[in-house]
């Protein structure tokens, strides 16, 4: 399921003086395959690294706690800034969440009045805003454009799933009890013709083609920007790496998709 | 985007701070910071230099685009050039602030500093809202916005993708308009016959 494996230093090894944990620990986290390993240097790592290329895994990129961070930042400011909802990061967030809750164990064990803890508790709280913030905008935009997101939703499959198991079970109890709210304060008091409702026709769609502001991080040539008067021929545009542009939305949602450019 | 959002983007930036503490490396998950050594600088992010010289455990170090000469020649390329001109950090508004607020005492000249990046700050959100209303007379699709920061975009987000969006849509509704009455030409003729 994912392939992808975090090679993860534990940023804790030096807070802990429990003597088990003097030798680097590796770990499998929960179902993510997130090998844990100290940044220290020792036999059992590079016998680690060894098993890995038995694994015939060593081909993925490693990915260390930072280069997730950095990852989910960007995902976050993409969901926080597109119209429509992207695709759930839950590699990202439980990869995060995990280390968060080691952190979170290791600052309870040590003293107060440590000068470190006040900084990695400062950290946590920041990375848990990131992470909250996420996890509100798509409800927001679930709870805004819930037909919509269900119906293209359904027509997902398997690995393509937009949404998290528990976003998927929200938007599906949201969408139903609207539905029975409707029909119990009003829908049942229409005249017969009248008291039907049809959601696809009253349901709100994501505005595709409001503007956003966009950063290249690789070349783009020949994009496409759609004009909207028949006359008009649709405008053909090149965008250069690290270019800043202002254009529609729905001619760069395959590559604020695919992490060709970034919104900004 | 919230302003305060933008600013903890910008709080990632990393400077450098002189420690008047000992403590190994720190092992972070945004990465690995220190060793620290009373004395001798050491690379963090902003937010952790903000903190620390809040508990007064260290001295920041301005950044070196963060003084009054580079200011004033970023203010002169600025004012003198018609496009906007590329700042010397992606965050340097809030950077600057935040510096400003938290160790104006690190920061020598900071009143003239304040000054001279208020001048910079107000030439280029002139030169903002001028490039603003001219995309939006000329009814543009797009625009190039290169060496905008993160703040300045923020500046003008409500405003900017609204108006062009309400733009698209009259021209959507004027063309399908146009297109009705083409097909039912004959029938609707103009009223003076």
């Amino acid at each position: 399921m994912f392939t992808s494996i975090y090679i993860i230093t534990t940023p804790d090894i030096e807070l802990i003086n429990l003597s088990q944990l003097l030798h680097p620990q590796i770990s499998v986290c929960c179902h993510l395959n997130i090998f844990k390993m100290s940044s220290m240097d020792t036999p059992s790592n590079t016998l680690q690294d060894s098993d890995l290329h038995d694994l015939g895994l060593s081909d993925d990129e490693p990915e260390t706690a930072t280069s997730v961070l950095n990852k989910f930042q960007t995902a976050w400011i993409n969901e926080k800034l597109s119209p429509e909802i992207l695709s759930y990061q839950g590699d990202y967030v439980e990869c995060l969440m995990e280390q968060i809750k080691h952190m979170d164990n290791n600052v309870r064990k040590l003293d107060k009045r440590d000068l470190r803890s006040g900084l990695h508790a400062l950290e946590l709280s920041r990375i848990k805003y990131m992470l909250t913030d996420y996890l509100r905008v798509r409800l927001e935009k679930i709870e805004k454009y819930t037909y919509t997101i269900l119906e293209a939703e359904s027509s997902r499959s398997g690995d393509n799933l937009f949404l998290s198991e528990g976003e998927f079970q929200f938007a599906k109890d949201f969408f139903g009890n609207t539905q029975t709210a409707l029909q119990t304060i009003a829908l049942r008091h229409f005249p017969r013709p009248l008291a039907s409702f049809d959601p696809a026709k009253m349901s709100v769609q994501p505005p595709m083609n409001s503007y956003v502001f966009v950063k290249a991080k690789k070349e783009v040539s020949g994009l496409i920007v759609p004009t909207h008067d028949p006359e008009e021929q649709d405008e053909e545009l090149d965008l250069e790496e690290n270019s800043q542009h202002i254009l529609p939305y729905s001619s760069v949602a395959a590559l604020v998709k695919d992490g060709t450019i970034m919104l900004i | 985007m919230d302003t305060c959002e933008v600013e903890f983007l910008a709080e990632r930036e990393l400077i450098s701070i002189t420690p008047n503490f000992d403590l190994g490396v720190l092992h972070l998950i945004s990465g690995d910071f220190g060793p620290f050594k009373a004395g001798l600088p050491a690379e963090v992010p902003l937010w952790l230099a903000i903190n620390l010289r809040q508990r007064r455990k260290c001295r920041i170090m301005p950044p070196i685009w963060l003084n009054v000469k580079t200011l004033e020649e970023i203010k002169e390329r600025e004012t003198q050039e018609k496009l906007f001109t590329k700042m010397p950090s992606e965050h340097f508004m809030e950077v600057a602030q935040l510096l400003l607020t938290a160790a104006s005492e690190d920061i020598p000249q900071a009143g003239e500093i304040k000054v001279v990046l208020k001048d910079i700050w107000d030439s280029r959100q002139a030169k903002t809202r001028a490039s603003c209303s001219l995309l939006l007379q000329d009814g543009g699709k797009h625009a190039r916005v290169d060496n905008l920061t993160l703040m300045e975009i923020n500046s003008v987000r409500p405003l900017l993708p609204h108006s062009m969006d309400m733009i698209r849509r009259l021209q959507m509704e004027s063309s399908m308009e146009a297109q009705i009455s083409q097909t039912q030409g004959s029938s609707f003729a103009s009223p003076s016959q």
